[in-house]
């Protein structure tokens, strides 16, 4: 398309919604025609799901919050969790190819992003190899998720190690919510085809349950080169979730999933013969947990959970398997105290381990190979309120004692006043902790092979330059400082605004340590660098979110994040993983227009920036998507979805290191069929 | 194999029977919000009042204006009611910014966030305006019906005194299904 033509195609849809906009009846509530139908009698019958305190909580929380409801993710369109994170403001996601993502909080990308805790119905997905999440594996029925809440900054207090730059918390709907039958299936370019299926009923007073099935299959990226990145790949996912409120008062939830992902997998591995590089292909992970909530509701202002989850991985790539098991016991007490002072207390306790096995000519090595972690931590926390309803001081601190560095303390204070109905500021400052990851600390992790009788190696022998661990790593720490506004002066306008100001120490980083020959697999030198905390640096940046439902049928949504990332390494010491500018892009824009074109159908669009990230050489991109959804009946949905529509296809990062290889994104068409019954 | 099949079969049942069952029934509301249910009922309250006989434009289909001041979520919800039509008259929603606008109004919504305020803004509506809340203590303060949730399902009081003092005319059918409320009763509740 040239300029010209994408130029009137632009004036003609601009006139289209302005035209539309001027019609006057509202199609806003379509559920509420169908209740309108009942009689006081009837609607005196049904049970309603009451919006939960803590979700109200959430948006008067004194940090920077943002919530995905189940409505962005529909409208969005998006067919997976990391690609709806790309809604939050302050939230960096790259997809590296078509089954790998990068996600962070604030800077630090990579696929090894280490400083953002994911936690799933209550469940962590921390991944201690390298102290992050799979986002191939992190996958639910998207019909499934309430609400994704996604904090910035230190959400140690509450949360634990690990959340040092941000918490993910992934929320499915109750059982209750989900009664009846769904069942999706689409396809398209990229998604070849998909899937789901979900029923869920009643099982006796207070008793529900659900089940789902789901089943994806997606296409190839095209690498740099223009070659097939062969990095297809596919998934199937079931599990159940019961709600019972066996007594009054007393709620249980018993859930589990099992999942299965393959990937051609095209995983960029140094090896030690020409031509030192290869492609691997092929991973196969299977996933399983079980978990169980157990709630006591003493008053409205007192309750006691106790959880407790079973969580098992097996993820195969070609040359390395990694089994885990974890079992995971959180117990967790809110009480009043007087009429001026809410606390929140809370032990857990982890146990996990791990099997890292490679193949004999794989240059990645743990050693140990098999470990066992155990992670004892406590917290508790006091809001009080100084002055009437209107100003909060919320006090609080995590302990936690891990096997890498033992004993942590991650305290926060935190006010929150809230002079008006129409305004609310809060502030923080806060200390955050991330422990050091198995790989760090045990592992030899190849970086690239140097071939033999070159310039930068002239011995006659291959030269891996290897991370290697070492046990005298300390956690990295985090000192930051937040501040935060929300402007909400009429119900369809909102605007949340944060800025904060990150101070690292002891970041890890590495130093050239003596070059070794090692004779196994075969003779070769290893040139290590040593692991060490000797990267510091500061970041700060500012995130925004408007939200305006201009008229009811129309909804705009914003935000924009700036970042800025200095960081240095001490004399002697390299970043190892790690680039100046934390492998993030400095401007981030997400525009979505949300639009009822008529009572029946949907027409949405989301234009995405994201800036240049100068450090991976990679220039900014700006996306289009288009989604157009019509509903036949209230129970039958059907969607068309163009994804990335502006270019043939752009280039959202690299990954350094023996990971995996980098794709293009294409731009890509799906349709999807949802049928409620 | 079989017990796929097995499987496959009772699927298959479960779908004709659910798709036989006639459609409008409860149980395919189940997972509606408790918020557009409230909705619901205010759509149906309006049936069952009798406005004075000025609040009205005598001629048929003039509007019911249904005003909502400040911000919740039931108020969100009211605006799907926007352009309905109930007795013959069409809903005419419209979100107001001062309780002054309120006179013009035959329902006002008062929101949760104008809690502080509510029995100031109570005490200065006039005559003829039907008073909503959905907050503890909202009939007691002088409003005259307010959502209480019992056990997951939604129901009401109605401050009796404070529509006769509007002169409102409530229907005895609306008042049986109601918790009546008076003046002052528990006022010292949370």
């Amino acid at each position: 398309m040239d300029k010209g033509t994408k130029r009137t195609l632009a004036v003609i849809l601009l006139l289209f919604l302005m035209i539309l906009c001027g019609a006057s009846p509202s199609f806003a509530g379509e559920d509420v025609d169908d209740l309108t139908e009942l009689s006081i009698e009837d609607l005196m019958q049904i049970e309603v799901t009451s919006v939960s305190k803590k979700a109200q909580k959430v948006s008067d929380a004194a940090a920077a919050v943002f919530v995905i409801t189940q409505e962005d993710i529909r409208r969005s369109g998006v067919t997976s969790i990391p690609e709806a994170l790309r809604m939050a403001p302050g939230i960096e996601v790259a997809r590296i190819n078509a089954s790998k993502w990068a996600v962070s909080s604030r800077g630090f990308n990579s696929f090894l992003a280490n400083k953002l805790l994911v936690l799933m119905d209550g469940r962590s997905v921390y991944q201690p190899l390298f102290a992050g999440a799979y986002w191939n594996l992190q996958d639910t029925m998207l019909e499934n998720i309430d609400r994704i809440e996604v904090i910035r900054g230190p959400g140690a207090t509450l949360w634990g190690a690990n959340a040092v730059n941000g918490v993910i918390n992934i929320i499915t709907k109750k059982a209750e919510d989900t009664r009846g039958g769904l069942l999706t299936a689409g396809a398209g370019t990229q998604e070849r085809g998909f899937g789901s299926v979900r029923y869920g009923l009643k099982t006796g007073e207070g008793t529900y349950l659900r089940a789902y099935g789901q089943y994806c299959d997606r296409g190839p990226f095209k690498n740099p080169a223009g070659d097939d990145a062969s990095d297809a790949w596919g998934s199937g996912r079931g599990g159940f979730r019961m709600d019972s409120e066996l007594f009054p008062d007393n709620t249980l939830t018993i859930q589990g999933d099992v999942s299965q992902a393959r990937s051609d997998e095209a995983t960029d591995s140094p090896i030690l013969t020409p031509p030192y590089r290869q492609t691997f292909s092929g991973e196969d992970s299977k996933t399983a947990n079980l978990l169980a909530r157990w709630r006591h509701t003493f008053s409205t202002t007192s309750d006691l959970s106790l959880q407790v989850y079973y969580d098992w991985m097996d993820r195969r790539a070609q040359d390395n398997r990694e089994k885990r098991n974890t079992l995971d016991i959180d117990f967790q007490h809110r009480f009043a105290l007087g009429s001026r002072q809410e606390i929140v207390w809370g032990l857990g306790y982890r146990h996990t381990r791990g099997v890292f096995s490679t193949e004999p000519n794989a240059l990645i090595v743990l050693d140990p190979y098999a470990k066992g972690d155990q992670l004892f931590s406590g917290f508790v926390q006091d809001d009080i309120l100084v002055f009437e309803d209107k100003l909060h001081l919320i006090l609080g601190s995590k302990f936690e004692h891990n096997d890498y560095t033992g004993f942590e303390i991650q305290p926060s204070g935190r006010f929150l006043w809230m002079p008006h109905a129409e305004h609310t500021f809060w502030g923080a400052v806060s200390r955050g902790v991330r422990t050091p990851s198995w790989g760090e600390t045990y592992g030899t992790i190849p970086e690239t092979v140097i071939p033999p009788f070159t310039a930068a190696n002239p011995s006659p022998l291959p030269a891996a330059l290897s991370l290697v661990g070492t046990r005298d790593l300390q956690a990295e720490e985090l000192a930051a400082c937040e501040l935060g506004y929300r402007f909400h002066p009429v119900e369809r306008i909102s605007l949340d605004a944060a800025a904060f100001y990150h101070v690292y120490a002891h970041m890890i980083a590495g130093h050239i340590g003596t070059a070794e020959m090692v004779l196994t697999p075969t003779p070769h030198m290893v040139i290590p660098i040593k692991g060490d905390n000797g990267m510091h640096g500061k970041t700060y940046g500012i995130e925004l979110a408007a939200d305006w439902r201009v008229v009811p049928r129309w909804r705009l949504q914003a935000a924009y994040t700036y970042l800025y990332v200095a960081l240095e390494v001490d004399e002697g010491s390299l970043m190892a993983l790690e680039n100046p500018d934390g492998r993030s892009p400095q401007n981030q824009i997400s525009l979505r227009s949300a639009f009822e074109l008529m009572k029946d159908v949907e027409f949405d669009a989301w234009v995405r920036y994201a800036d240049r990230i100068k450090s991976l050489d990679l220039s900014g991109y700006t996306t289009l998507d288009l989604r157009i959804g019509w509903k036949p009946n209230p129970n039958v949905e059907l969607s068309l979805v163009g994804q990335n529509l502006l270019e043939n296809e752009h280039q959202e990062f690299s990954q350094m290191g023996a990971f995996t290889a980098a794709a293009k994104v294409p731009r890509s068409v799906y349709g999807k069929v949802l049928w409620k019954f | 194999m079989r017990r796929f099949a097995a499987l496959g079969a009772t699927v298959m049942l479960v779908l004709c029977a659910t798709l036989a069952e006639p459609t409008a029934s409860l149980s395919r509301l189940a997972d509606t919000t408790e918020y557009q249910v409230k909705a619901a009922f205010i759509y149906n309250f309006v049936k069952f009042v009798q406005w004075p006989a000025d609040a009205f434009l005598e001629k048929a289909g003039a509007s019911i204006s249904l005003c909502i001041l400040g911000r919740d979520e039931l108020g969100d919800a009211l605006e799907g009611l926007n352009g309905k039509s109930a007795q013959g008259r069409i809903f005419s929603v419209r979100r107001i910014d001062r309780p002054g606008e309120a006179d013009r109004c035959q329902v006002l919504y008062l929101c949760r966030s104008e809690r502080e305020r509510m029995r100031a803004i109570l005490k200065g509506i006039k005559a003829g305006v039907l008073t909503i809340g959905d907050m503890k203590s909202f009939a007691s303060a002088g409003g005259i019906i307010n959502f209480i949730l019992t056990q997951k399902k939604v129901s009401f009081e109605i401050n009796v005194e404070a529509a006769e003092k509007a002169g409102l005319k409530i229907s005895s059918q609306l008042l049986k299904l109601a918790k009546i409320v008076k003046e002052g009763d528990g006022r010292e509740e949370r």
